[in-house]
């Protein structure tokens, strides 16, 4: 149930991240990229992808656009460590919304020439250099944890991005045009329809530029469907366990009552009363409760934290761990409910204890 | 408790699981055509032959019937499990890029079950140890 409620929170978390950090109302991006740019977003997949860079004013002039601030994403291998492609994101630093409010967190100048902001899992420290398509740049600041795919990110200004790849050979980065960008973040007015100012995009331009349009809002409420039925089958799988668990400890307190028949006789006879019995049995339940609820607890721990990030990987959902106090309080709310199960299964146990003629009980235990 | 039998099936069980993970359950990462194996790739070669040491180690105490020479196997695949635990943290490595798979799933991986071989294994001391004295005190 802790790791179940552990996993749903973080994964709750890394959507809030995303849907927090996104900006953008629309993204404009090349047929047949969107779930591309998706991966980018939501993973840090690396893609490289192009469409003209003259689109982005023709769709600034639009009625209803409010900003409009292109990217262009590259994916490139990391030299500096293992042979995993990285993804890199320029971004135009008069115009952008998306990248620049929170990268001011870590770097509150833009960069400079051959200065790149990194993600929070990218290795390298603040200082050191890092080589990306065999020039090198110096690494300006690390941005915090996001839980989705900038964390594998390196960002820089669109004019180092293509300072650099002039000095690329041809055909390593994909069928590059000068000005290209791969993809246009839009921000509308305020009560323009999302959906119409998609379809105007496309209706003007697609076939001149052959576009796809990704609706942020649609985007992670598809996310967070995801995310609720995932819910549902963590809550269906702990709540069948929960059951099974408290059918158990009823069978076993029953039989305990059994079993322990001639004791509580004993104790009968020299005195105590049916209440005192009862509050044995109940403090039993409570310790049995406890014990099972730490070490269930602790078990989670054990199993969920190692795995966390191959979990948030093999979900592809955005992920974000929750904070100690979250994990705590959700920690405290098993063991509590731990108990409540062990004090219900017993209680009928109790109740019944002491019921009867003392001696019948004592030489029924015989 | 006492039947001590029962400790060796653990151990033999997570030999198996750590001479499986870095080759097949959460395997470590792939050799690109054309570079040299990566650190993780000698780790997870170096894990499983810990494993098997690990499963020798629990079929010995599975089958032994001395509690001195089971003290004594319990105490060796101790310091095996230990042993094993600090190739992949510090003898050899892993890769420096904390998505990698070695790092994401056979790290986790190793370490998880060799933290349960080890406790099982200080179990087995204790348990053990005490049988012993026990013996030596009726005498």
């Amino acid at each position: 149930m802790f790791g179940g409620a552990l996993l749903t929170e973080s994964v709750r978390n890394g959507i809030d991240s995303l849907s927090r950090r996104l900006g953008a109302d629309i993204l404009v991006v090349p047929h047949g990229y969107d779930k591309k740019l998706q991966a980018a977003l939501l993973r840090g997949e690396p893609s490289t992808f192009y469409i003209k860079g003259d689109l982005t004013e023709k769709i600034r002039s639009l009625p209803g656009v409010q900003k409009a601030a292109p990217q262009l994403y590259l994916a490139t291998l990391n030299a500096s460590c293992c042979t995993v492609p990285i993804q890199l994101i320029a971004y135009d630093p008069e115009s952008d919304f998306v990248i620049k409010p929170w990268a001011a967190s870590a770097l509150t100048r833009p960069p400079e020439d051959d200065e790149i902001v990194v993600g929070s899992s990218i290795i390298g420290d603040v200082g050191n250099e890092l080589s990306l398509f065999g020039q090198r740049f110096k690494i300006a600041a690390r941005l915090d944890r996001t839980g989705m795919g900038f964390d594998t990110t390196v960002f820089m200004t669109m004019r180092n991005a293509r300072k650099m790849l002039r000095a690329v050979q041809e055909g390593a980065v994909g069928n590059y045009q000068p000005g290209a960008v791969s993809s246009i973040m839009l921000g509308v007015e305020p009560g323009v329809d999302l959906k119409n100012m998609a379809n105007s995009i496309l209706q003007r331009f697609a076939l001149d530029y052959n576009l796809d349009i990704v609706v942020s809002k649609n985007m992670i409420s598809d996310i967070a469907k995801k995310l609720s039925n995932m819910s549902y089958l963590v809550y269906i799988v702990s709540g069948a366990f929960w059951l099974a668990s408290a059918g158990i400890l009823f069978l076993f307190f029953t039989l305990l009552l059994h079993e322990r028949q001639r004791e509580f006789g004993l104790f009968r006879i020299l005195g105590a009363t049916r209440k005192k019995l009862a509050g044995i049995v109940l403090y039993e339940a409570l310790g049995v409760g406890l014990v099972g609820g730490v070490a269930g607890v602790a078990a989670a721990i054990g199993l969920t934290l190692p795995f966390h990030k191959h979990v948030s990987l093999t979900l592809g959902l955005p992920y974000m761990s929750v904070s100690f106090g979250v994990a705590a309080a959700l920690g405290l709310a098993c063991i509590v409910l731990s108990i409540g199960t062990g004090l219900a299964a017993s209680l009928y146990s109790a109740l019944k204890i002491g019921a009867g003629d003392s001696y019948l009980t004592l030489r029924r235990g015989e | 408790m006492k039947n001590f039998l029962a400790w060796g099936l653990p151990l033999m069980a997570a030999g198996l699981l750590l001479a499986a993970i870095p080759t097949t359950i959460l395997p470590v990462c792939d050799i690109r055509d054309g570079m040299a194996p990566m650190r993780c790739h000698w780790t997870g070669r170096a894990l499983s032959g810990y494993g098997c040491a690990i499963f020798v180690l629990g079929a010995l105490l599975f089958l032994g019937r001395n509690a001195g020479f089971r003290l004594g196997v319990a105490a060796a695949a101790l310091v095996v499990c230990i042993s094993a635990a600090l190739v992949p943290t510090h003898f050899i490595g892993t890769c420096r890029s904390p998505e990698m798979p070695c790092n994401t799933g056979t790290l986790p991986g190793a370490l998880v079950v060799l933290s349960l071989a080890g406790l099982v294994c200080l179990l087995s001391i204790f348990v053990l140890k005490r049988r012993i004295t026990e013996v030596r005190t009726s005498q």
